[in-house]
């Protein structure tokens, strides 16, 4: 526990930080084609992740937001077509090097052992060794999650839950950042801190995100933001959209059936 | 840190003055003088102190390793079926009627060892080819695997005689035989080689405990991490099983009461898991030999008496 108290006495947050400096250039997906027990998930399917880039993606429940971060992370093999992550083949990184590059946060995650807040971040840690005290202590200070640090992971409240992932994926050190539904499980005060965090991380550190969002209102929420782009899954394909116009409200209704705007 | 003191108190404490009970007292201030107290001493109660200890430390570190592995508090050290399988290997040695030794093999010893390492075998070959490796599927295989050789030995033990049958039933509960130095320089240097593995494995464990997914999300190549884990673990379990029967239930629990007491960050959980559960095996060990005294009870059913009490306490008191 030692190691840990001392990070308070080391307020530096080294803004921006020398692990994302450079950590992070571009992520190009090509001719990505997938199945699932001979079901097919996509076909042909082309995106471009650039530096600094928000870019939201929506679907039906079970369409593939939650695979396409899976191939991208490289846990669902077998897939055609190529994901290139800063000229490299994501197949030749290590686990731990994509970490460098990566940072995700899975679905609808459920703990059970009963670490502390505060071992949980530094676990996160696990791929960049050195740098972890240095983004504990940013973590800290950015998502307010100082008064938690010492509660059980399996105690906190939903809020508290997310928070405490989000700065857990921060510590990990990686420049892009992928959540995978984030806003679940929030009330709407909460999903608005939340909101503002990400947008906050855009702004200061020009971070990249890839989000799945689910609803309308957490598109909305991003329309002002700059180097927005908002990709929809349908039917195998992803239809991608740098604002919210007319092509996109249409998309939008085709497959939920609700009204974008007025 | 305190806490860490006082196990370590504890443990030192214990192992001290165990040797001490037994079937009759030894009289801890004289017994340098009396010739055969030192001789009961030094050739029985402290290789078998011994024993128990590593034994109890060995079933708790690879209790604790498939808790982690599958997130899962319930896993046991046997719940891939290993403990059926080295049994049921054990049972046919006991049938077929022959006897070998090479050192400190004999035929059940060696049988029990084969054939944990087979089911192992068979389950990871199942659970690649068919499972593409998924903890949860493979978790179910083990559990399969274990009734399949549960009901192979009930099939066999319908064809044994009384005699075969009596022993094997003595066998299943587990207790410390075979107690000679020679086993337990054998089970140090499994023990010390398994903890070391285990230890430059803790961060990994750590994460894997939050889930296969997340573990990867942060960097970890979990499906080298696990192969390594669980074949350290087979072997480790493996090696205990052959020589003192499937000692129920200390995997199970004594990982639990370390979580309780020191955390589950494993670099301090590896450590307190080997000193509490050879300890509490030890403690256990004694008082079967001691209560019923000359009659021995097998170590396995006073283990899970002392264990299944102390357990629930814990669980009551957790939310306080």
């Amino acid at each position: 526990m030692v190691k840990y108290n001392r990070l308070f006495f080391e307020r530096s947050p080294r803004f921006p930080h020398p692990l994302y400096g450079e950590g992070f250039k571009k992520l190009s997906i090509s001719n990505l084609s997938f199945s699932l027990n001979e079901h097919c998930i996509f076909n042909n399917v082309n995106i471009d992740l650039l530096r600094h880039d928000l870019s939201l993606i929506i679907g039906e429940n079970g369409i593939g937001k939650s695979t396409l971060f899976k191939i991208i992370t490289k846990q669902l093999p077998g897939y055609s077509g190529e994901v290139i992550l800063d000229g490299r083949n994501t197949s030749e990184y290590s686990s731990r090097e994509l970490a460098t590059k990566i940072a995700y946060l899975p679905q609808k995650i459920i703990f059970d052992t009963p670490y502390t807040v505060l071992e949980m971040l530094a676990m996160s840690g696990y791929s960049n060794q050195k740098e972890t005290e240095g983004l504990i202590q940013e973590a800290l200070n950015l998502f307010q999650i100082e008064e938690i640090m010492h509660k059980k992971i399996t105690q906190l409240s939903g809020g508290e839950m997310q928070r405490a992932l989000l700065a857990s994926t921060y510590v990990v050190g990686g420049h892009l950042m992928l959540l995978d539904e984030p806003f679940s499980f929030l009330d709407p005060g909460q999903r608005r801190r939340f909101f503002e965090l990400i947008v906050r991380l855009h702004e200061q550190q020009k971070r990249t995100f890839f989000l799945v969002v689910n609803s309308l209102e957490e598109i909305m929420m991003f329309k002002d933001v700059e180097r927005l782009k908002i990709y929809v899954i349908k039917d195998t394909q992803i239809a991608s959209f740098d604002e919210i116009d007319k092509n996109f409200s249409k998309l939008f209704y085709d497959i939920f059936g609700v009204k974008v705007g007025k | 840190m305190y806490k860490f003191i006082v196990l370590s108190i504890v443990t030192i404490l214990v192992l001290l003055f165990s040797p001490f009970f037994g079937e009759r007292y030894i009289n801890i201030f004289s017994f340098l003088y009396e010739q055969d107290s030192f001789y009961i001493l030094l050739n029985y109660r402290i290789p078998r102190i011994i024993l128990a200890f590593f034994a109890g430390a060995g079933l708790s570190l690879s209790g604790m390793m498939f808790q982690s592995l599958f997130c899962n508090v319930l896993a046991t050290p046997y719940t891939l079926g290993i403990s059926s399988a080295a049994s049921f290997g054990a049972l046919c040695a006991m049938a077929l009627g022959f006897t070998f030794n090479v050192w400190i093999f004999d035929q059940t010893v060696v049988f029990a060892i084969i054939f944990a390492v087979l089911s192992l075998i068979v389950t990871y070959l199942i659970s690649r080819r068919y499972a593409e490796g998924r903890m949860s599927d493979m978790l179910l295989i083990g559990v399969a695997m274990n009734f399949l050789f549960s009901s192979l030995i009930m099939l066999l033990q319908f064809h044994l005689d009384y005699l075969n049958a009596f022993k094997f039933m003595h066998w299943m509960f587990g207790s410390i035989r075979n107690v000679s130095y020679e086993v337990a320089i054998f089970e140090f240097t499994i023990i010390v080689f398994v903890t070391i593995l285990v230890f430059a494995l803790r961060k990994e464990l750590d994460l894997l405990s939050l889930g296969e997914e997340f573990a990867q999300s942060r960097g970890v190549n979990v499906a080298y991490v696990r192969w390594v884990l669980i074949g350290i673990g087979s072997v480790l379990i493996g090696s205990i099983v052959a020589f003192f029967g499937p000692i129920a239930f200390i995997g199970l629990i004594v990982p639990n009461i370390a979580r309780a007491i020191f955390g589950a960050v494993h670099g301090k959980l590896i450590f307190s898991t080997l000193l509490i559960g050879g300890s509490l095996l030890v403690v256990a060990d004694v008082l079967s030999r001691a209560i019923f005294s000359p009659v021995e009870l097998p170590v396995g059913i006073f283990s899970s008496v002392i264990g299944a009490i102390f357990f629930c306490f814990l669980v009551i008191n957790r939310r306080h």
